[in-house]
């Protein structure tokens, strides 16, 4: 926020948060409103890992990942007159609106330029219903005009993997156009738009995002899965903006080396080239890293970008987040060679984390090589994952669970809701490292310095008698 | 050459060497101080050598141990010259003489002499005399001048490059040379003006060859000289020289000319045969030393009570000189009270000058001590000849005004009987001879020549020494000709990279 | 570093200036302090967690990330950054596989002019890009070519320019850097460069240093040029690895143009063109002023033909060189005029220091107070209510001698200030007040990451709680008392084995973010209620935004602590390079509370290098209403800053437990009275004149600090301090000082039934039991019930079990913490993090709930960190703990069965018997204690840290000892797997390994106890 830059001495690109993260997964699909309640109320029970400002009522941020609730839509934008397409051939954008409306006008007008160049057609926009008694004082005074936007494809062949990316392209050239062109535009915010999960946050306590948002306490809302999350921050500046979960990721923890890391994108995004998008649309779409952003929504938009661009969402992961390799001589060498070989390219987005992420069909966690983070799973003989930073979060009744465990540094696990299992790290990873003949390029690519021959005219050459001239210069 | 510092921090040299401790951590707990031995005074009365045997480098090696090498130094503090005293000791500790002599030199140019006559306040000073006694530094400094100058370390090294500057230095004591030293090595030609007939003034003839034998000044000069500089001796500026002459032949000219105007005792008696001050006596002796002739009259103290009159080391000196002569006796007085044998940490808390009876190598061969006596007359026969001295006893009392005074001891008044007596109460400021007077210098309220940042009232007249500060010791004499080397290179060259003490090398002209 | 391998240590913190503050020519380098991590993200520990470390580096183009082929692992790979001669050439020699390579000369024409060096920064730039159109794969920026007209561009400067240039222009992935430098030697300047872009660095000039150094004989050890090279590597290596973790950095790649640094006093030129990105908030020199810095050395070398090297004295006091704040006749008066009460002389001692200060050696001695109406002195709060701000600074007893310590303590008693017991316990004995009414208990607790001799005891008896987060001297790094040094009553103190070493690891482990600071916080002040809650956070940029999440956490006192304090040993580069002076840190904390409404519910307080009442002014009008003094303190109790507190030799009595040299200390309680009196009345003087008649009023006024004008330096006439200086504005009715308590919502903790249900043992040791239900959010059970406990009882307690309580469901974080003897808790279900942390003598006991019919030894029970810093107690763990199972416990006997990566890290007592896996790195840095491993698959050889332990097989007095542990265990939990190996001991016992620290053996052979032959791997 610009109100908020640096004067004196305080500097907001230092600002740290930290936080409790957790999901609720059916593994075999099943969607129900027990799951959103669920995910919740262990989000509540996890209060005291959130932070609160100089009021008590003003918490630090909340949310809830959600798949789209297609019936619960259908039935109310039918409603209010619109007919929605089947279900993954539209997307929902969930918006922040900025508080003035001339301001809001123009986000329209822009918004509708972009749909109508890129292929869509609009919907319609739904006011979403919340309780403006609810957020803490700091946040009202900011709180946004909160609208989803129903989009579908002009072209009816766009399968929802398609319809998910020209929704990113949208979203992106959206956003850009705004923080460019739109006086008061950086208020502007879009927190999902996708045909698959949707995003309800806010800056609020945990105990106020099911109060806040009228459709979380809705029956007909239904989900296969739920993925919380509640901030800790180190300031109270009040902003929406900044709670999770992204997109993609719900991140506990801290990228030391986002200053690096972005830095370094700026030249590799100059380089991105994709038979995924267009090379205009990859223009709409960059900047995807901005070091304005915080370390969290950077790396949710760069794992944005490398899943829409053809790889997993445990592959990203895998290179973004490596295990510890070098000295781990028991690893197997395919699954060290696919780190070497990402290792060329990426550079690992380094600090403690615990991470949760989702791409509406699968969900799932990992750690850090370090795993300083706690992140506690229990899986139920009814078919439900359930993972939090703590244990006991949401109750489960004893004599349904059938096994308790804890994500541990650098591994992974995945749940396939389309396929119905749930896979630990050496299958999940397996099936990465295997996808490609990583350890072949390695050998026949890579060389190592240290084992090059010294060449044969080399000598060390030492000038003793300039060298205290040198040092002193 | 290369060069080896420890301590280099924004250089290369210290993170590359690391932080080896220096010297031997426990070396303070494992060893005790311990001087060498002196020749026995018995058998050293006979002759005006050095009174100490030659080094022991074992001996050394284990007192170098002693240093702790401080995190605050606080004899760097102490020593007027800010000698880099556990650098060196550290050198020596590891059998580096060759560096140890280089990071002595840095700061002095003549640590043969000061070796051999500092009182020392480094070791005064030394963190280990808060309860232990001091680690051995001024016969830790002897032991490398003196092994450099065995080994030929120390080789002339005249400056690479002239100026074509030319600096006038009047007066050839600690000062001037030192001012000499610097001057040249900063690359200005320098010429040495003294009007006696050797170079080395009060080191010369003030200081006994029991403690200062004459060879080892010889020796420095001979390097000086090899290094470009030129001594003109029996040039009595302002007398056979004028000047002016050296104001109009040199782009500079520094005063060195010490403090030499003794204070004189104007009691009755004064004029008595046998009354002499303490710098004739000892002069004539390092003449008689030298092997000239004395013709203006002998002042000896053979078969003769000896009287030396003020407790410094001046008038120790006179009392190692008179027994070498063959005194009769010796007796010594000083008019303030005897000091304590340890120093009050009330009112002269260490790192402090202490305040406590010292006993000098003279002292040991024989004298009678007296304080609190104050000197009445001197008393004659009918030649005019000293007879004796009276004296009264007194007690010292802090008065109302918070001043001390003394007042004199009823019914202890006395004679005691001698034939020769010294004036050692020390001197009375710059010999305001014919050059004071010539150039027309101003002087401050003591009687020294005045001057600012070492220049006088006169442009391109620097000022140096006793003659600028009053007299002190050696050392400061070394330090102010060091100081005054710089001002008047800065002077020359808009900046100086000349050492200095308590500036840093590095520095910004603009 | 070439002769040993490892970095220089050095004590008692840096009191030279700032880089910008300096009146000499300072490397480019010196103007970046590291970053480093506190409460937000943990730092490492690059030793004992070596494992996920690396210092692997690459050169070559990196291809498209979206894509993935052969092609895009074509790189040279480097094992770690400094690159020998042999290397460079090396990889100049790799032209015909692919990797062409441009050499640019970084020089730039030494003739003084203006605008020199920004010319020869557009050249570089301009071939560095005409390279990568070329088709360049390797760029070496080389210094190489000075000559008397041309002066280097320092190697950071050029790497950073040309880093930037090339990203701006989108080319920077086609190319890598190199730096072929002559100015890089240190740790420092190899982790600036490579935090700027180089991927890897020659370092000839050193290279050839180390090698004319070693053929004039300087290494003790007879060394060949490779070897010493190769030890020059590896302590840069090494020293690398400790800049990362600090931060929290586990990867030099990632390392590797990361940027972590706070600049200070560059221009917003040189920053925005040369080091994008990076935190700069005192503005300063500019190019022109880089180039005058590069000049004055190049001068040096070519125009004045000196043939030495100046001394340095950055580190020590010298007569030339650096300029220190404590100069030897400073520490003489300070001395002398508080041991004869002598207020005169301590004004002169002042004088010294603040008009030291005024010499550029500090920020405030460039500021100046403005002229304000006076009021009389006698107007002025008196110094009996301005005593109970102060506080001495945070040193161990053990890094301090026992005289040394209860010296302050005393004295800070008799003032009502507050003296600070250190990280490492306290003798209980100290905790009641002498006849005379004197009392050495240190008013202060600190609870730092090794939690050496921190009980409930221990807690209960103080004023005030600090978490340590970070120090001064060594923010981000952990500590070691080497064994030698744990005589017995040091380490009867710390609740350690005599002779044993102790390891405080870099994070806590109970920290790793701000909501386990929180946690902590809530533990501390359950474990004493009447305590304030103070954390200790190191200055440098961010620490507002963590001061503001500190005050979140619900701290009740936040002390800023200036880098330049200290008095602990430390690396060479952490003292000079990481941390800032308090003057920023204060200032930036004050301003981010204010803006975020927090001011008002914590007190500040801050410390560094505070001497003089004015000091404490200009402290007070920055923000902080309370302030430590550690240094002064000491010199006053004798200490002459020997800076050789690490060595045991201090000759003065004070950092030493020698006890010859012990007997020299000649400290006085009435000294350091007399030297916070002072300190007061100096105080009173100031603000009597500024018109304050209270320290309330004057917090937070910058607006009566200015900048002087009259400072002649060209360095210092760039600085732009106003940001220091900047009042932020408060909203309507926020205060600028403490005034609010926490709400730390005490009222709804469980405990409170747990001591209405304890009455009868509280008041006569009757036993009770009882029954309840938990859940997650009942946190910090057992802490204020055992406050309770030692209140009455001390530190024995109650006899075992005499309270016995039965609990059901997820028990919260921290479940047992602190725990006194006598309690016993039982637990139906499973445990959250920090299970059993601080345990002080109680039982625990967990099995999973009776209606479970999962496998309790396959799954997971409790979570990370258990026991840690743990003191004595028992438990029972029926199933797998997570992470760090007893981290840093020095006296638990606890049975479990299973544990995550890193199990009995940092241990020095106790007994740990594991019946089921264990994860990596099991035993990192264990040092005292025993752990008896059921290993059957013989994997734990594997596993294990072998840098301080070895496996060996148990004896008969092991077994004898494991058996009764696993039969409690199965009394206790009726677990299967110990009933198997009950059954089956004459085979079972023969599958356990017994995991012994060497230092402990090396202790237990010293008494005559016969130790089992080490297993043959």
């Amino acid at each position: 926020m610009n109100d908020q830059a640096g004067q004196g001495l305080y500097t907001p690109s230092l600002e740290h948060d930290a936080c409790g993260i957790g999901f609720v997964a059916n593994i075999n699909g099943n969607r129900n409103h027990q799951t959103l309640s669920d995910a919740l109320t262990m989000l509540e029970n996890m209060e005291h890992r959130g932070g609160k400002g100089s009021s008590p009522k003003t918490g630090d941020g909340a949310g809830v990942l959600l798949q789209i609730p297609h019936a619960f839509f259908q039935q109310v934008m039918l409603d209010s007159g619109i007919e929605l397409p089947e279900e993954g051939k539209y997307g929902v954008g969930m918006i922040f609106f900025p508080c003035d409306k001339q301001v809001r006008q123009q986000c329209r007008e822009t918004i509708l330029h972009f749909i109508k160049s890129l292929g869509f057609e609009l919907l319609g926009y739904r006011p979403v219903p919340v309780n403006h008694d609810v957020p803490g004082p700091g946040a009202l005074e900011v709180e946004p005009h909160i609208e989803q936007l129903f989009v579908q494809a002009v072209n009816p062949a766009w399968d929802s993997s398609v319809l998910e990316r020209k929704l990113f392209v949208l979203r992106n050239a959206v956003t850009h156009a705004m923080n460019r062109d739109v006086k008061g535009g950086n208020e502007f915010y879009i927190t999902s738009f996708s045909c698959r999960t949707i995003v309800y946050k806010g800056q609020l306590r945990t105990d106020q995002l099911r109060e806040y948002y009228d459709d979380l306490q809705d029956e007909r809302v239904t989900t296969a899965l739920a993925l919380v999350h509640s901030r800790f921050s180190t300031n109270t500046f009040p902003n929406w903006k900044l709670a999770q979960p992204f997109r993609y990721i719900a991140h506990n923890g801290e990228i030391n080396t986002i200053r690096g890391n972005v830095n370094k994108m700026k030249s590799k995004e100059a380089l991105f080239r994709s038979s995924y998008f267009t090379d205009q649309e990859l223009e709409l779409l960059l900047p995807i890293t901005n070091p304005q952003f915080s370390d969290s929504a950077n790396l949710d938009a760069l794992v944005e970008m490398l899943v829409l661009s053809g790889r997993s969402l445990p592959h990203v992961l895998m290179m973004l987040v490596p295990e510890a390799w070098q000295d781990n001589k028991l690893m197997d060498p395919h699954r060290k060679a696919f780190y070497k070989y990402h290792a060329s390219m990426m550079e690992p987005w380094d600090g403690p984390a615990a991470l949760v992420f989702t791409d509406g069909n699968r969900i799932g966690a990992t750690l850090d090589r370090n795993g300083l983070r706690p992140l506690r799973y229990c899986v139920t003989r009814s078919g439900r994952v359930i993972a939090a930073s703590e244990a006991g979060a949401l109750k489960i009744d004893a004599k349904d669970v059938l096994e308790k465990g804890r994500i541990t540094p650098g591994k992974m696990l995945l749940v396939d809701l389309e396929k119905g299992r749930v896979f630990d790290d050496e299958k999940v990873k397996r099936s990465v490292y295997e996808g490609k003949p990583y350890y072949q390029w390695i050998v026949q690519q890579r060389t190592k310095l240290r084992l090059e021959p010294v060449p044969e005219n080399f000598e060390e050459d030492f000038h003793t008698e300039t060298l205290t001239k040198r040092q002193q210069a | 050459m290369l060069t080896f510092l420890i301590g280099l921090s924004d250089f290369p040299t210290f993170d590359l060497i690391g932080s080896r401790p220096m010297g031997q951590t426990d070396g303070f707990i494992k060893f005790n101080r311990e001087m060498p031995k002196t020749r026995d005074p018995k058998e050293r009365i006979n002759d005006y050598k050095e009174i100490y045997p030659p080094l022991n480098e074992e001996h050394v090696h284990q007192q170098s141990a002693r240093c702790m090498d401080c995190g605050v130094p606080f004899c760097h503090n102490g020593c007027p010259l800010g000698n880099n005293i556990p650098d060196f000791n550290d050198a020596v500790y590891h059998g580096k003489w060759e560096d140890a002599i280089r990071i002595l030199s840095e700061t002095n140019n003549f640590p043969e002499f000061t070796g051999r006559i500092c009182p020392a306040p480094c070791e005064a000073s030394c963190v280990l005399s808060i309860n232990n006694k001091p680690v051995t530094i001024e016969y830790i400094e002897k032991a490398i001048v003196e092994t450099a100058f065995a080994n030929g370390y120390l080789k002339p090294q005249p400056p690479k490059a002239r100026t074509g500057k030319r600096v006038a230095i009047v007066g050839s004591g600690p000062a001037g040379l030192a001012a000499a030293a610097q001057l040249n090595k900063a690359g200005h030609w320098v010429t040495v003006f003294e009007r006696s007939d050797r170079i080395g003034g009060l080191l010369r003839y003030g200081i006994p060859d029991f403690k200062l034998e004459k060879n080892v000044l010889d020796r420095r000069l001979r390097l000086m000289e090899q290094e470009g500089i030129i001594f003109r001796t029996n040039a009595n500026v302002g007398e056979n020289v004028s000047a002016k002459f050296l104001t109009e032949e040199f782009d500079a000219v520094v005063l060195c000319g010490g403090a030499s105007a003794p204070r004189d005792l104007p009691i009755p008696g004064r004029e008595l045969k046998g009354v002499h001050y303490a710098m004739e006596f000892l002069t004539q002796q390092n003449k008689r030393v030298a092997g000239d002739r004395i013709f203006s009259g002998d002042i000896l103290a053979d078969n003769k009570n000896v009287i030396v009159i003020g407790g410094g080391d001046t008038g120790s000196d006179c009392v190692g000189t008179s027994n070498r002569q063959g005194a009769k006796s010796v007796t010594q007085i000083e008019l303030l009270a005897k000091p304590p044998v340890t120093r009050n940490q009330e009112t002269n808390p260490w790192p402090n000058w202490p305040m406590v009876l010292n006993t000098s190598s003279s002292h040991e061969e024989g004298v009678q001590r007296n304080w609190a006596i104050l000197t009445k007359e001197f008393v004659g026969d009918h030649m005019n000849r000293l007879t004796g001295l009276k004296v009264v006893d007194i007690e010292w009392q802090v008065g109302e005004s918070g001043k001390a005074g003394f007042i004199e001891r009823a019914g202890t008044e006395r004679i005691i009987p001698c034939e020769l007596a010294l004036l050692a109460i020390g001197f009375t400021g710059a010999e305001r001879g014919n050059v004071v007077q010539e150039l027309g210098l101003e002087l401050d309220d003591r009687g020294n020549i005045k001057t600012t940042n070492y220049l006088t009232s006169v442009e391109g007249v620097f000022a140096a020494g006793d003659i600028r500060r009053g007299q002190s010791l050696v050392v400061w004499a070394i330090s102010e000709g060091r100081e005054t080397a710089r001002a008047v290179d800065a002077y020359f060259m808009g900046g100086s990279q000349l050492e200095s003490k308590d500036l840093s090398q590095v520095r910004i002209s603009a | 570093m070439a002769e040993k391998g490892y970095e220089p240590v050095g004590s008692m913190g840096d009191d030279t200036p700032l880089a910008v503050l300096s009146k000499e020519s300072r490397h480019l380098s010196n103007y970046f302090k590291q970053q480093f991590a506190q409460v937000s993200n943990p730092p490492i520990d690059p030793i004992r967690e070596r494992l996920v470390m690396s210092l692997f580096t690459r050169v070559g183009a990196s291809l498209n990330v979206l894509e993935e082929s052969a092609d895009h692992t074509r790189q040279i790979h480097i094992s770690q950054p400094v690159l020998l001669n042999s290397d460079l050439a090396k990889l100049k020699n790799m032209e015909d596989q692919g990797y062409p390579y441009a050499v640019i000369d970084c020089v730039f024409v030494a003739d003084g002019k203006p605008g020199r060096l920004k010319e020869g920064l557009n050249r570089i730039c301009e071939e560095a890009c005409q390279a990568v159109k070329a088709g360049k794969r390797i760029l070496i920026l080389s210094d190489q070519k000075i000559n008397s007209g041309h002066a280097p561009i320092p190697s950071l400067l050029s790497t950073g320019t040309v880093h930037h240039y090339l990203i701006e222009n989108k080319v920077r992935t086609h190319i890598g850097l190199v730096a072929e430098a002559g100015d890089v030697w240190e740790v420092h300047h190899f982790a600036t460069v490579i935090g700027y872009g180089a991927s890897a660095i020659n370092p000839y000039l050193a290279l050839e240093t180390i090698h004319t150094l070693n053929q004039s004989g300087v290494f003790q050890k007879n060394l060949s040029d490779r070897e010493a090279f190769a030890n020059y590597q590896k302590a840069i290596g090494n020293g690398l690895l400790k800049v990362m973790s600090k931060m929290g950095i586990s990867t030099l790649q990632s390392y590797q143009s990361s940027q972590i640094f706070e600049a200070i006093g560059l221009s917003t030129e040189v920053i925005d063109t040369s080091f994008r990105g990076t935190i700069s908030r005192i503005e300063g020199l500019g190019y022109d002023d880089l180039a005058t810095e590069v000049l004055i050395r190049h001068q040096l070398a070519y125009d004045l033909q000196s043939n030495e090297l100046p001394a340095g004295g950055i580190y020590q006091w010298k007569r030339k060189g650096e300029k220190h704040l404590f100069s030897p006749d400073v520490i003489h008066w300070l001395q002398h005029s508080t041991k004869t009460d002598n207020f005169e002389l301590y004004k002169k001692y002042a004088q010294k220091i603040n008009d030291q200060t005024r010499e550029q050696l500090t920020l405030r001695g460039l500021l100046e107070f403005k002229k304000r109406k006076s009021v009389s002195i006698d107007e002025v709060e008196p110094v009996e209510s301005i005593f109970k701000r102060f506080a001495t600074g945070a040193m161990s007893f053990g890094s301090i001698s026992f005289e040394a310590h209860t010296t302050l303590a005393i004295a800070m008693n008799r003032i009502g200030g507050k003296s600070n017991s250190g990280e490492g316990g306290e003798d209980e004995i100290r905790y009641e007040q002498k006849p005379n009414g004197d009392w050495e208990r240190s008013a202060i607790k600190q609870v730092a990451s090794g939690r050496f001799g921190v009980t409930s005891y221990y807690l209960t008896n103080a004023d005030e709680l600090q978490i340590k987060m970070a120090q001064g001297a060594k923010p981000g790094e952990g500590g070691q008392l080497p064994g030698d040094k744990v005589d017995e009553w040091i380490g009867r103190v710390r609740h350690a084995t005599p002779g044993v070493g102790l390891i405080s690891p870099p994070p806590h482990h109970d920290i790793y973010s701000i909501e386990d600071l929180a946690q902590l916080i809530y533990d501390l002040k359950n474990a004493n209620r009447q305590a304030r809650i103070n954390v200790k956070l190191v200055s440098q940029a961010g620490v507002g935004t963590v001061a503001a999440g500190v005050a979140k956490a619900k701290a009740d006192a936040i002390l800023i602590s200036g880098a330049d304090g200290g008095t602990g040993a430390s690396p060479i580069s952490s003292i000079r390079h990481a941390g800032l002076p308090w003057e920023l840190g204060l200032s930036e904390a004050h301003q981010t509370l204010v803006k975020n409404n927090l001011r008002s519910r914590v007190t500040l307080q801050t410390d560094g290098q505070i001497r003089t009442g004015r000091d404490i002014a200009i402290a007070a009008l920055l923000g902080a209403e309370e302030w430590g003094v550690a240094t002064a303190a000491l010199v006053v109790e004798g200490c002459i800053m020997m800076r050789k507190c690490h060595l045991n030799t201090c000759p003065v009595g004070i950092a030493t437990q020698d006890p010859e040299l012990r007997k020299l200390f000649t400290g006085n309680p009435d000294h350091v009275v007399n030297f916070f009196r002072f300190l007061a009345e100096d105080l009173r003087e100031v603000m009597a004149e500024l018109g304050f008649r209270t320290v309330n009023e004057m917090i937070g006024r910058t607006d009566l600090l200015r900048v002087r004008q009259d400072v002649d330096h060209w360095k210092v006439k760039k600085l732009y301090l106003s940001p220091l200086l900047y009042k932020e504005n408060a909203a309507e009715g926020v205060g600028l000082f403490k005034q609010i308590d926490q709400d730390f919502e005490l009222e709804r903790v469980l405990d409170w039934k747990l001591v209405e249900l304890s009455r009868e043992a509280l008041d006569q040791s009757t036993p009770v039991t009882g029954k309840f239900t938990i859940q997650n959010t009942d946190r910090s059970v057992g802490a204020l019930l055992s406050n309770e406990i030692s209140k009455r009882f001390k530190g024995k307690g109650l006899p075992e079990d005499t309270i016995h309580v039965k609990f059901r469901g997820s028990a919260g974080q921290s479940f047992g913490v602190f725990a006194a003897p006598g309690i016993t808790f039982e637990l139906q279900g499973e445990a959250n993090d920090y299970f059993g942390k601080g345990l002080s003598g109680a039982k625990l006991i967990v099995y999973p709930d009776k209606d479970s019919s999962f496998k309790p030894e396959d799954n997971i029970i409790i979570g990370n960190v258990a026991f840690y810093g743990a003191t004595s107690g028992e438990a029972y763990i029926r199933g797998m703990a997570g992470e760090r199972f007893c981290v840093r416990n020095s006296g638990v006997h606890a049975v479990v069965e299973g544990v995550g990566d890193h199990g009995c890290e940092y241990m020095t007592g106790g007994r740990v018997v594991i019946l089921g896996k264990t994860g990596k790195n099991f035993a990192a840095g264990m040092s005292g204690g025993i752990a008896y491993v059921f290993d059957p698959e013989h994997t734990l050889k594997e596993l294990y840290n072998p840098e301080m332990v070895d496996l060996e097989r148990m004896d008969e007095a092991d077994k004898v000892e494991a058996h009764a542990m696993i039969e409690k265990h199965f009394h206790y939990t009726k677990s299967d797997p110990a009933d198997w190996i009950l059954e089956n001991w004459d085979l079972a016992s023969e599958l356990f390994v017994k995991v012994m620290p060497r230092d402990y053996k090396a202790v237990l052979l010293k008494k005559g106890v016969v130790v089992a032959e080490k297993v043959v791997k």
